[in-house]
């Protein structure tokens, strides 16, 4: 809904100061230049190579050659940590965990101010769930991005947000990690659970050791 | 999407193919004439021209030189056929027209037969002689007519 | 009696929706035709999946047509004596209809439904929603090609299947039977004009692709994102399309004045 996919229902959706619900279809291309998106299964095009999929919207949006694209394509695929031996593979030729990074690469290769990400870490293994947490964290602290993360992933959410928003029973709860886990609906306190608290638990330790 | 030379070969011999296809039934089958080259128009008239219909074959010794334009009635009642016949050809004016049939139940078209006078028909000419369509129905008629008086 | 009124009344509206929807997507598939850049390697694959792959299946269908129609009506003009008529009947048969109906119920089975199902397949994976997010438009990007592809196939395939289906008439007719050669061809080329024969041909065959492009195309894009849906919307496309291009068929003749 953020990305003007889907229209609300009610109420109104703000991005970057724009009304999506406002706007048109070509004007919310203009929008979603500005924001990456992340999707679940990768939405990667399945009849194009990892190097076309990540390249394209340099493609179709600047006037980069082909030298410049390959660059980038290069540059955003080792950020993710694949070589240049996965550019000419088809998606269907890759692994779970490489699909998700391949998709990251394509959501950041336009350096987007907004980044979405579609439950992130879900079917990945623990590895690949850590990789993904410090590329986003990498991106959100070291170059500013927004991130907008939607996840079932508890642990890793704690351990990387500034504010979560916890939806459940048609309720919503807003607030930062500590906050959250300290709220005094149970219902709140058991979806974080108790891995969640001894988590948060350690991290307050850590800080108070580093603070003083 | 990279370019993939088979691929795209395959598909322009598909498109070659295609359009020599359409070639063929066009110029072939269909008889479309792209430069119908020089054309002058000749007339004339039949007391009955059968199953003649526009289009149909204008020959001489079997060789198509050009084809029905119109079919009509003149003044005096009688089946006026015009015909575009290629120009250049030498077809005296003394020339005649007959209506032909290809065949037993074949398509009718007209035979241009040669006369012998040197001057030539000019576009808008008329043939002067003119041989009608062969009815079956009246040679039947004519023939048990004949059989019925030499009984 | 009043449900069956309601019934009806929901049916027509649902009807004149769906009629609306599909005419608003064949507007957006035209004004993305001229839009840069123009997806030419694209629509080369497309012709690729469309022409090139259905090209097999044009050649047999056509030359076992021709086949059959050769034997079937040779046996049935013997009986009145008139075999030489062969080339005529099948000439202007395969020219106006059978050329043009089948090579388009023939490339609905073939090309149409994989179209809707891949498309229906991007749809489900989210690859479309995928092109929006990157600005970039999926009618314009997936549909467009795809459709154009068809309208371009179809005429060249109706002209491989026609010739074919001659070539079929030819070997059982004259091979087989015993006509002559020069009969037969020359009966065929006398009868069929390319005004009114070839001419109609053609019209019949651009208009039978440009109604598959669109039908398949839009029944990609509507499709419920799930493998259910997919597959609904592949059977609803050999439908649709069969129906449409049946009912276009008898239109063109009947407005051309046979």
């Amino acid at each position: 809904m953020i990305g003007g996919l889907q229209r609300p229902d009610s109420g109104e959706v703000r991005v970057a100061g724009h009304l999506l619900s406002a706007l048109s279809e070509r004007e919310l291309g203009e929008v979603r230049r500005e924001i990456g998106m992340l999707f679940q299964n990768g939405a990667l095009l399945d009849s194009m190579t990892v190097f076309e999929n990540v390249g394209l919207p340099l493609i179709e949006h600047t006037k980069q050659s082909r030298a410049e694209v390959r660059k980038r394509v290069d540059a955003v695929l080792e950020a993710v940590g694949l070589g240049r031996d996965v550019e000419p593979l088809l998606p269907r030729e890759l692994s779970g965990g490489m699909l998700r990074r391949v998709a990251f690469a394509r959501a950041i290769v336009m350096e987007p101010r907004l980044l979405l990400a579609d439950e992130p870490f879900s079917g990945l293994d623990p590895l690949n769930v850590v990789r993904i947490e410090d590329l986003l964290t990498h991106l959100n602290r070291d170059l500013g991005l927004t991130i907008v993360v939607s996840s079932h992933h508890m642990a890793s959410s704690l351990r990387m947000a500034d504010q979560m928003v916890l939806l459940h029973d048609k309720k919503c709860v807003v607030g930062t990690p500590e906050e959250l886990a300290s709220h005094p609906d149970p219902a709140i306190t058991e979806f974080i659970g108790e891995d969640g608290r001894a988590y948060l638990a350690r991290l307050h330790e850590l800080q108070q050791r580093e603070d003083p | 999407m990279q370019p993939d030379s088979t691929r795209d070969l395959t598909v322009g011999l598909f498109v070659l193919i295609g359009l020599s296809t359409l070639a063929y039934l066009s110029l072939k089958v269909g008889g479309l004439e792209f430069s119908p080259g020089e054309r002058i128009e000749l007339h004339a008239t039949f007391d009955d021209i059968g199953g003649l219909s526009v289009r149909a074959p204008v020959r001489i010794a079997g060789v198509k030189i050009g084809q029905v334009s119109d079919i009509g009635l003149d003044e005096d009642l009688r089946a006026l056929v015009s015909m575009e016949v290629d120009a250049g050809l030498p077809l005296s004016i003394d020339s005649s027209a007959a209506i032909r049939t290809s065949g037993l139940l074949g398509d009718q078209f007209i035979s241009v037969e040669l006369g012998a006078e040197d001057d030539v028909l000019k576009d808008g000419d008329e043939f002067t002689f003119t041989e009608s369509a062969l009815s079956i129905d009246k040679l039947i008629g004519r023939f048990v007519q004949n059989s019925g008086v030499s009984d | 009696m009043s449900s069956l009124v309601h019934d009806l009344g929901a049916r027509s509206s649902s009807l004149v929706g769906s009629l609306g929807r599909v005419s608003r997507f064949g507007l957006s598939l035209l004004r993305a035709l001229p839009k840069r850049p123009t997806r030419f390697g694209f629509f080369v694959h497309a012709l690729f999946d469309a022409g090139v792959l259905s090209m097999a299946l044009i050649c047999l269908s056509g030359f076992t047509v021709g086949m059959v129609l050769g034997l079937q009506l040779y046996t049935t003009l013997t009986r009145f004596g008139a075999a030489e008529g062969l080339g005529a009947v099948v000439g202007l048969s395969l020219v106006r209809e059978l050329g043009p109906v089948l090579t388009g119920l023939l490339v609905t089975g073939r090309a149409g439904s994989a179209i809707t199902a891949e498309i229906g397949a991007m749809k489900a994976t989210e690859q479309l929603d995928g092109l929006r997010m990157m600005a970039i438009d999926p009618v314009h990007f997936v549909a467009m090609p795809r459709a154009l592809a068809l309208t371009v196939a179809m005429p060249l395939l109706n002209g491989l299947f026609i010739t074919l289906a001659i070539g079929g008439a030819y070997v059982v007719g004259v091979n087989l039977q015993g006509l002559d050669g020069g009969v037969y061809l020359s009966g065929l080329e006398n009868a069929v004009r390319f005004g009114d024969d070839v001419g109609q041909s053609l019209l019949k065959s651009l208009v039978f692709g440009m109604l598959l492009g669109l039908i398949a195309t839009y029944k990609g894009h509507s499709c419920a994102p799930d493998s259910a849906g997919v597959a609904r919307a592949t059977t609803s496309t050999v439908v649709t399309a069969s129906v449409s291009i049946l009912l276009a068929d008898y239109m063109i003749t009947a407005l051309w004045g046979v």
